[in-house]
Order: C-alpha cells, then structure tokens, then sequence
C-alpha cells in the first residue's frame, strides 16, 4: 500500500522535537491526539515513519524509522505505536538536560506533586486518578526538573496504561478507527486531554513516594528530607553522570517540599487522601 | 583513612576530601565522589561530622558536645568513637591517626 503520507503536528518531548507520518490518516490522527500535550510550533525535527513495504515479508511488512533509520518492524503499523511512545520517551529523557526522575507529576495552582518510584508502583494509575479529579497533568513517567529555576518542565506523554488499571479507567479505553486493535492489545495509550487538563510549569511542593499495597490502608505517612533526598537519587535517570550536580538540584527541590511515603491501598483512597492534601495546604478545601 | 587507623581521644578526624556534605533538618547526605556512594548520617552523626576541621581532636570534640548537649562526657565519648569508626570503615575521613 502506498499513498500520501499525513503528519502530526511538530511535537517537543523535553526538547526531542519530531513529527510522525504514515500513510493512513486515520493513524497519524490517533498519534496526533496521543501526543498533543506536547505540540509545539518551530523549526527543526526528527522524523518517524510508519511505512509498508509490500515486497518484505508479512511479519515486517510494516516499518517505523527515524530520520531514514528503521527502529522496528512489524506485521502492521498498529503494533508499532507502543514502541515509537517507548522511543520518545527514551530520545526525550537521554537527551535532557534537566535532572530527569521517574516519577508522575501533576499540578495545582502552580505547585508541584511528583510521585516518584520504579516501575509497577502505581505511578500512572495514581497520576492518571488525580488528572482525572481535577489536577494538571504533568508527566507519568519523566518528572524534569530545571537545574537553574528549581521549576518542573511539563512533559504530558501519552498515558501507558496497563492492563492492571483498565478496570479503573473504563472511559479511557482508545476508540480511533483504525483497521486492529493490535495497539492496545498490551496497554492503552491514552491522549491527555482524554483525561483532563494538562499542568503548568511549576515548583515541587510535594513528594511523595507511593508504594501499591492491595488491602492496605492508604496513608501518607512524613518521611525526613534526607532520607527523602535520598530516595530521589535512586529514581534519578543519569544520577551516576553528574551526580553532585543532582544531589545539588534534588536538596533543594525537598528542601522546600512536604515529604510522604504514600502507601495506596486503591485508587479512590489515595485520590481522595491526596485532594484532602491540597485542600488543607491551600487552606480552601478541595479543588475547583 | 590508612587501614586499620589507631582512633582514640588523640585523633584529629578530617572529612574525606572527594565527600560533598548536603544538610537537611539535621541530618547530612554524604556523596563520596570518588565512589559516586551515598550515605545517610542521623542527627547525632551530623552533628559529629560538622565538628571535623582535621584540627580539633576528638577529646576536643567531645568535650564542645558534651557541653552543648548536656550529656556526660563519657556517654558521649563512646558515640562520638563510634560514629568515627564507622565513617572511617566505610572510607570518609581522611587519616585521623594521632600525630608524632
């Protein structure tokens, strides 16, 4: 198949600029909404490209490369959408110059919650709960924090959904018309602003590390600065590259931020225990 | 440190020099650049580790907390000791050996 190829707007991922195209418009359509939060009008981009070659073999007849370069191949373009949001994220947070934490952020008026842990600790399930309660989306996977301003740099990627979290997120399931359902078959990828609002740059008020303890009783329970100091470090992408410069950055982000561990025994308890949070910091009850 | 250094009220203890000290609340992280570890000292370590000048002896030491906390000397003579055992063990003073 061949045809004219359609393309998503120019997006910036922590600095990582790039489009998408494909010849199914319909496909560039779905990945232009799953990478919306991150549009941004300028020069200069890298170039992904879904292509099918009809000569290759039907399991690789579909082909995604980067500037000319093939990264994958698979039997059809819908399975290669998991693996070009993995690549962004990774081109976005190897490249950045900003000290990088795996974690999920949101904001409220202008102050910053990250919740930083290693995989399948409920980073997404828990950033996607309180976007859709009303927060501003910031990352669920790459906190950027700005060595220079101590600010946050938003980085809304499409929401990576596992199976695990489906039932809680019904409303969420990707509907695009596309020709399989091979791109969700894994995970969902969910555009943001099919959950809510995306957040605004902003300082780290609050830390909290969450920890998914089925049955548990969800709590935040305050942890000292240091200890919370060092936890960062350890959810620090590149900290052994620079790491007194990190060290530098992430004392003062805790200097000036509330410290938890957040034991989440289900989403709805941890959404709520967090907007009591925000209300009783803000002093003005929950969020509007 | 040199291995297995003679520590008692004598010693002079000095901060490694690749150890970048960040404090927070009372208690100090500890970067060892050299080996790119990090360490966590309590309280009473910080406050041990901010008395280290490779001056001050440790019976000096002891004597300044002693004062300032109000605790027996001897009590804390044997924490301070300890505390400087264990930064030593794990290579974060340079040699505080007692001199000549």
């Amino acid at each position: 198949m061949s045809g004219a190829l359609s393309e998503t707007p120019r997006c910036d991922a922590l600095g990582f600029a790039f489009v998408v195209t494909a010849e199914n418009p319909r496909l560039t359509q779905y990945l232009g909404d799953l990478f919306a939060g991150l549009e941004s009008p300028g020069r200069g981009t890298h170039r992904y490209a879904f292509h099918m070659s009809p000569d290759r073999p039907v399991a690789s007849r579909c082909e995604l490369t980067l500037d000319g370069r093939l990264l994958f191949d698979a039997a059809m373009a819908e399975r290669l959408v998991s693996n070009l949001v993995r690549h962004v994220n990774r081109q976005a947070i190897e490249g950045c110059d900003a000290i990088v934490l795996h974690a999920g952020g949101i904001e409220h008026e202008e102050v910053g919650f990250i919740l930083p842990a290693e995989m399948e600790a409920g980073k997404t399930t828990l950033t996607a709960g309180l976007v859709r309660a009303g927060l501003g989306y910031l990352t669920d996977e790459a906190v950027a924090v700005e060595p220079a301003t101590l600010l946050i740099q938003p980085y809304p990627k499409p929401f990576s959904l596992d199976p695990g979290s489906w039932a809680l997120f019904p409303e969420l399931e990707p509907l695009p018309d596309l020709s399989s359902d091979e791109y969700k078959a894994h995970e969902w990828l969910v555009a943001p602003r099919a959950v809510g609002n995306i957040g605004r740059s902003c300082p780290v008020g609050v830390v909290a590390f969450p920890q998914y303890s089925p049955g548990a009783e969800t709590e935040l329970i305050p942890m000292a600065r240091a200890e919370a100091l060092i936890e960062l470090t350890k959810n620090t992408f590149r900290f052994d590259a620079r790491p007194r410069e990190a060290l530098d950055v992430l004392a003062e982000v805790v200097r000036s931020a509330e410290c938890y561990r957040f034991t989440i025994g289900d989403l709805d308890s941890a959404v709520s225990i967090v907007m009591q949070l925000i209300g009783a910091r803000a002093g003005t009850g929950r969020p509007q | 440190m040199s291995p297995d250094p003679v520590i008692d009220e004598r010693s002079s203890p000095s901060r490694g020099g690749a150890v970048h000290t960040i404090e927070l609340d009372g208690e100090a992280v500890l970067l060892d650049e050299a080996t790119n570890r990090l360490h966590l000292l309590n309280a009473t370590g910080t406050l041990v580790w901010a008395c280290f000048d490779g001056t001050s002896t440790v019976a000096d030491i002891v004597t300044d907390l002693s004062d300032e906390l109000g605790e027996p000397r001897d009590a804390v003579l044997v924490d301070t000791l300890a505390v400087i055992r264990q930064l030593a063990e794990q290579g974060l003073l340079e040699d505080g050996s007692p001199g000549p």
